[in-house]
This record gives C-alpha cells, structure tokens and sequence, in this order.
C-alpha cells in the first residue's frame, strides 16, 4: 500500500507495524502453511498459528480499535486496516482466530454484558481462546431461520440436541457462536436464540469433512443433550436472529468493528499476478509480453484499484450520501468475486502449467493460483452466497421486491 | 513531484463541493429536462443558448478558469461533480470542447493569449474545441499529418483534425500540426480564411462534432501554444482531466440509466408481479449497481489525484476511464435489455443514454486502450 495515503497519526502505527513484520517475519515451519483460516487442518499448523497471533497481539498490533479495557488499543476506526496491509505487504501467514476476531468479537462488543465482555475479548485477541461459527445445518444454509438445532432450558441449563455442518475450526474452537430454536411454536425468525457454547461440553461431538482441495477445515459438529449454564446466552431468549444478523453484518465486512481490518485489506494479489507472469511462458515468450494476458491483468489492476478506493470512498460522507450502505453491502460480493477471478487468471496465464496440482514439484509458483481459485469458492459460498448477496442489496440498497 | 504529496482522506470533497453538487441538481433538473433535451437536439446547433448563457452565469464555464482570468478555478474534484450531474441529465451542451481547450490554454498559453481568450471563455463569449486527432492516429496524438509550414514570420497550416468535439459551434479551435521539431498545437480563430468545418452525424445525438479542415491558414508564432514540438507533452499533462472529466459523466449517465430501469423493474408487471422480484433481472441490477460504485471510487480518487498528487494522476485517470467505459457500455446493454420492446423505441429515454454511452467509450480512448497502458505501468512500471 501507499504510506502517502495516511494522516500523520496512522503513519506511525504503519511504521511500527511495517517494522514488526519485517523484523519478525516467521520462518518457515517445515510443514505446508494453509492458504486461509478455512483451512488450518492439523495440530502443527493451529499450535503454529497461534503462536503467531500471540506474537502479532504481543506487539500491539491486533484489536487495535477495540477498547483498552478488553485488552485493545482503543485507535480510530481505520487503524487495524492500516495494519492489515502491512502484512497483506511484507506477505506474513494470517491470523488464525478469524471468527473470533471479525465476527463472535465484534458482535459481544456490541451486545455482550460487562462480564461477557471481560470473560472473552481479551483471551480472543491472545488466541487463548479460538472460536467458531455453528450458523449452517444440513437443512439450513441459506435459508438460515430454518435451522433445528434445539435448546431446551431446564432449571439452571440448556439441552441442545441437533447437528451443525461447514463449521469451520470446530476442530479447534474453545467456543462456538451457536444458533439454536429455543422456541419451536414461534414463528421461523422469532424462535431462535444466541448461544456463547463451550464446546469441550459433554455431548459434543465434532467429524473433521475433507475439502476439495483435499485440505481439512470444516466440520460437521453433533450435540447429543449436551448441557449448557444458561449465562451462556448472549442477549435475551428469542434475539438470536438479529444478532445472527449483526454477526452476518461483520462477517460480510458491511459493518466496521472487526479487530483484523481484514476483510477490506485487498491488495497485492495482482502483484502476485505479475510476478507470475513473468515467471510463465506462452507461445514460447514470457506471459508478461502477451497481448491478450497483459490485457486481462491490467484489468485486475483497475478493479483492485476500485476496491480499494472503494474502501476509502466509504468513508467520506458526501461521497456517498446518494446511496450510504451500498458499499458496505456490496463488499464481501465483490471482493470475493474479483479474488476468483484473480484466481482464474493465475490459472490462465500458466498456460499448460495449469496442469499441476498445488504443491507439485514442476508446479510454477507452487501452484498457489490452482489452490487459490478452489479456496476462492469457500468465499464466494461462505458466509452467504452471492447469490443470496445479490438478492440481499437488490433488496435493501436498490428497494426491488422481495424474490421468494 | 515531492514524496510528501498523499490523496487525502476526504478525496477533497467537501462544502463546496456538496454546494456546487446541490446546485447543478437544481439547474439542471428545472432547465434541462428529456422534452428539453430531445427539442435541442433535433436542431441543427443542437443546444439551446439560453441554457448556455445559465451555464455561464452559474460560473461553470470558468471553473477550470485561473482567477486572474476571470474564473474560479476550483478543484478536479468540483469538476468531476459537476460533469456528473451533467452526466446525469444528458445536457446537450458544448461543454467538452470548450473546457479541453481551457485546460489546454491553462495549462500551456503565453500570458497574453490567455489574456486574449480566458476571461471571454469564462463568460460565455468564446466556445471553443481541440482537434489533435487524425483518421489514422487512433487517439495516438503524436500521429499527426497536418503540417505548419514556415514562411519567413508567417506559419501556414494545412491538414484534417477528425471527429472534433464541439467545433461545429467554436469560435476558437486549438489544433496540432508538425514542425521540423515536432507536432506543436496553434490557436486558430475558426473564422480564420481557409478553415472549413464540417458537422458529423453521431451516434449521440446529444453531441455535435466536426472534421476540421484547414487548407494554408495563416498564423503566427504568438499563436503557437506552448513550445515548438511540445504538443504531445502538452496534451498528456491535460489528459488525466479530460479522462476523469469524461468518467465522472459516464458515471452520472450510468446511474441515471441504473434509477430508471430499477424504477421500471418495480413497476412493469409480468407473471403477476413485478419483474424486480425475478433474479434473473434482479442481478444484472446488482452487477450494474456495484460496477457503478466501483467507477464512481475511482473517478474521485483519480480527481484527487490530480489535485494532490500528480505522480499517480495519470494511472489513476486511465483507470477511471476504462472502467466507466465498461460500466456505461455495461449500463446501456442492461437498461435497454430490461426494458424490453419499450427500450427499443425511439421514444424511449434509454436510447439517448444508450447513444451517448457509446460515444463516450469511443471518444479520448476505449477500455482496451487505456487498459493497455495500464499493462505498461503495471508489468514495467
Ligand atoms: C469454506 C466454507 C466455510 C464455512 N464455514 C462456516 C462456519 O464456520 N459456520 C457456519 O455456520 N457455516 C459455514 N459455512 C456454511 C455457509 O454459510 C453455507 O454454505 C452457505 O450459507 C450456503 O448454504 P448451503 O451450503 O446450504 O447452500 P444452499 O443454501 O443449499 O445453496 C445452494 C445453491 O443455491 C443457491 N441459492 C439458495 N437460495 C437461493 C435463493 N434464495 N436465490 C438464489 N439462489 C439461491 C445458493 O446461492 C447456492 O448456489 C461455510 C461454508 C463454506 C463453503
């Protein structure tokens, strides 16, 4: 990124952070790093990850917008992505306490209680605590308020009995944002309610699923009476919807909060382009030097630029005042959508070297781009499709009618 | 350029920027309405005088005008709001021509030619229009075939300039013709012996344009605009304004073309009810909605480029352009497509949108084009 862009205060954080990363860049652990938090698979790779966040927050550099009494920083709105670009820059592995930071975090800062709070923040900007997200069940994806999941409260405890799928570090978490029917008679969105689970609770159960990109990450994760206190639930009985909203929000990247900046962070995917293209031969002369490539970088180039003006321009009131949410709405749309396509272009540009699967010996530049456009699906579905995206701002930003 | 030259936060868009904004709305929805619009065109002039005389008093034809001339010289930012909303309505002004010959003249003139055309252009007076390029340049403005041809203190001028933007009503056209050390750009009174200029048929036909001829037109060298052989040089510092200017109108008609074909969306009833609730044109909205946005970041941050930080104007201007070239062509197809044998009639207004984004792909370079620059800066740069 471009330090010009800063006001004085950032630049210093910038400079720290730029300074960290380059000093402390970690080296390699001698086993394959997953490309994304979706997907960390074994032990080696979570203790390793974690050792890294503790390192990052130990230097003062994650949650750096989240109060100082939950063991932030309690910097401006727009710091944390000044830091996410440094390491989007100096090319460090990610943080892997992802929903943790950017989703379960943001939303116990929003409606936790005092005691919530101070339980778990800190101990998610530590990595001492990882947490997941058991939204999906096998009947209910997009069409979330249909889930099943049941939570029965008896005296001073839930019972929940049901059966969550795609949930992402379930292997690992401490904790899971949990959504569950604690009342079946209510109508489909009014029923559900917001648990803080423990997940080494007894009844749980949690079945590694294999990605088609051959990796682990995601999990199906079974409660059979597993008994949970009832000072686990976020919010009051019956909120879970809108709180699985505001959660969705954060997730999305349509509200600010998250304590990574991570999901407007765009950036140096197109270098990685380039620098491939250079590497690659088609028709016998470097991929850089033909015509048809050149143009379809270039055309990346445009839209990364986009994005991240995107990203600036949403924050100047009277640029947007016709429209105020549309960017953050079309956010996780079109960032994950030019990420595939990024991706494919890779792919392109390789030519007949397309052929080797990621992290094959002849593959040119390991193979990162095949690995990276099957990942870039886990984006475009996760977290609701893009399709649901595009009923959802056709919807709420363009005011057309419902289409269901 | 100092290093220490950053875009700002707020890409310079401030009070008066959202003042200039409110106003242009207001003007432009009261005086130029579409019967206005589809009137003036079918005029051979193609514009109305009256609404040019408001223009001129609401001081947007001295807006890229030094102070000293009589203008206000605002920011890129405040022409970029301005080209917008005129975007928006479609206004059939010639407003291009005369302030890329501004910019022209700002940028390079002697004092005294500023002196001579500035203030007359700020009120009003003088339309004007640049022709640097030829049939077979391409938007190249280093091909040039027009000739300046010294004869002791007299230059003559012979050659063609095609497809020039506003000439047809110009009282002043700036041309580029070659001389041993290059092609240089003259300032040339369009009432000057030997200049003809014919009107085009356009696509749009909000727009009016004209080949210039001239056949041994005499001038001389306090005509010449900036330095000998120094036209190339000259029109590359002003492009990155004319690029975003351009941009930012493709963005205001885009949008214009986005609100229409959503409100018809919610209204046109087919299958029992309204076409918005099916996805199938539901998403194309979307897509053209996000594209929209994306273009509108980019024409402000490359004005505030231009403003701040002229190291990275000229990529980010490029930029601006291709992608609201993209968008536009993209807005048109949709708002046609969508409206169904309604956006296939002449009487309907997407068809004067759809024209005007073709002609504005096609004019100061195409996506492809500048994208291929882009190519340049981003693999060699
Ligand atoms: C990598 C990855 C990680 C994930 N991690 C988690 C996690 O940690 N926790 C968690 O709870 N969930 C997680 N998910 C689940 C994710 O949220 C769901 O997969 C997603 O919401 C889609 O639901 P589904 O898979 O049931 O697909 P479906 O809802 O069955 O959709 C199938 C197809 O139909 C389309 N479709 C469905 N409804 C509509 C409609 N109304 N209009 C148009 N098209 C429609 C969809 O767009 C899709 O293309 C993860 C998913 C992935 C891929």
């Amino acid at each position: 990124m471009d330090p010009t862009r800063d006001t004085a205060e950032k630049r210093d954080l910038r400079e720290r952070a730029r300074a960290f990363f380059q000093e402390n860049r970690p080296s390699d652990p001698g086993f394959k790093l997953p490309q994304t938090f979706l997907e960390v698979e074994s032990e080696a790779q979570f203790l390793w990850l974690k050792a890294w966040q503790k390192q990052v927050y130990g230097a003062g550099l994650l949650g750096v917008e989240w109060p100082t009494a939950y063991g932030g920083k309690g910097l401006p709105s727009g710091s944390q992505r000044v830091v996410a670009e440094e390491m989007g820059r100096a090319g460090v592995p990610f943080i892997v306490n992802r929903i943790g930071l950017d989703w379960a975090g943001p939303t116990i800062l929003a409606v936790g209680t005092e005691e919530q709070k101070q339980r778990y923040l800190r101990n998610i900007l530590s990595c001492d605590e990882v947490w997941c997200q058991g939204f999906s069940e096998p009947g209910a994806g997009s069409d979330l308020a249909s889930l099943r999941t049941s939570a029965v409260r008896q005296g001073d405890h839930y019972i929940v009995n049901g059966h969550k799928v795609w949930t992402t570090q379930a292997l690992w978490a401490d904790f899971m944002i949990l959504l569950a029917r604690t009342d079946p008679s209510a109508p489909k969105h009014a029923g559900i309610s917001y648990f803080l689970f423990p997940m080494k609770s007894k009844g749980v159960s949690v079945r590694p699923l294999v990605k088609m990109t051959g990796e682990g990450g995601f999990n199906q994760v079974l409660f059979e009476d597993a008994l949970v206190p009832a000072s686990c639930l976020l919010a009051g009985e019956g909120d879970g919807w809108r709180l699985a909203v505001m959660t969705l929000a954060f997730e999305r990247g349509a509200s600010e909060g998250s304590a990574t900046g991570g999901a407007l962070a765009a950036g140096g995917e197109v270098a990685r382009l380039v620098a491939l293209a250079k590497e690659v031969s088609r028709d016998g002369r470097p991929a850089s030097e033909d015509p048809v490539m050149r143009d379809r970088i270039a055309e990346l180039a445009i839209e990364e630029e986009a994005l991240l003006a995107s990203a600036l321009r949403a924050r100047v009131p009277g640029l947007v005042e016709e429209r105020p949410l549309a960017l953050p709405f079309l956010g996780k749309l079109v960032s994950t959508e030019f990420g595939q396509r990024v991706a494919a272009v890779g792919q392109e540009l390789e030519g007949p070297l397309a052929q080797y699967a990621f992290g094959a010996e002849r593959a040119a530049g390991g193979g990162h781009f095949q690995r990276a456009y099957m990942n870039s699906f886990g984006f475009t579905i996760g977290g609701g499709t893009s399709e649901i995206q595009r009923n959802l701002v056709g919807e709420r930003i363009l005011g057309l009618p419902k289409s269901t | 350029m100092q290093s220490t030259a950053r875009i700002p936060d707020d890409f310079g868009y401030g009070e008066e920027q959202a003042l200039l904004r409110r106003e242009a709305k207001k003007l432009l929805e009261s005086s130029c309405k579409t019967e206005d619009v589809r009137r003036w065109t079918e005029t051979p002039a193609g514009f109305d005088e009256g609404l040019w005389a408001r223009a001129a008093e609401a001081g947007w034809l001295g807006l890229v005008v030094p102070a000293a001339h009589g203008g206000s010289e605002m920011s890129m930012t405040s022409l970029a709001v301005l080209m917008e909303e005129m975007g928006r309505v479609l206004v059939p002004l010639p407003f291009v021509g005369t302030l890329f010959a501004t910019l022209v003249l700002r940028e390079a003139a002697s004092e005294d030619e500023k002196a001579r055309w500035l203030p007359q252009i700020a009120e009003g007076k003088v339309r004007a229009a640049v022709g640097a390029e030829e049939r077979r340049g391409g938007w190249d403005f280093a091909h040039v075939e027009a000739t300046a041809r010294r004869e002791g203190e007299r230059i003559l001028l012979s050659g063609e300039k095609e497809l020039v933007v506003d000439a047809p009503s110009a009282k002043l056209l700036l041309v580029t013709a070659t001389e041993p050390e290059g092609p240089s750009l003259f300032a040339l009174p369009a009432a000057s012996p030997g200049v003809t200029v014919s009107a085009d048929q356009l696509v749009d036909a909000t727009r009016r344009s004209g080949a210039v001829r001239f056949e041994n037109v005499v001038v001389s060298d306090a005509d010449r605009i900036g330095a000998k052989g120094e036209a190339v040089s000259i029109l590359g510092r002003v492009m990155p304004r004319m690029w975003t200017a351009l941009a930012a109108e493709m963005v205001g008609g885009a949008d214009r073309l986005l609100g229409m074909t959503t409100e018809y969306a919610k209204i046109r009833q087919q299958f029992g009810r309204p076409i918005g609730a099916f996805q199938a044109v539901k998403f194309p909205l979307v897509d053209l909605l996000a594209r929209i946005e994306l273009s509108r970041s980019l024409v402000y941050r490359a004005a505030a480029a231009i403003d701040h930080a002229p190291a990275q104007a000229e990529k980010l201007a490029r930029m601006a352009k291709a992608h609201a070239s993209d968008t536009y062509t993209f807005a048109a197809a949709k708002a046609v497509q969508l409206h169904g044998g309604i956006g296939f009639t002449w009487e309907c207004d997407v068809q004067l949108y759809f024209k005007r984004a073709q002609w504005s792909r096609a004019a100061l370079g195409d996506a492809a084009h500048h994208r291929k620059r882009i190519a340049e800066m981003v693999l060699e740069g």
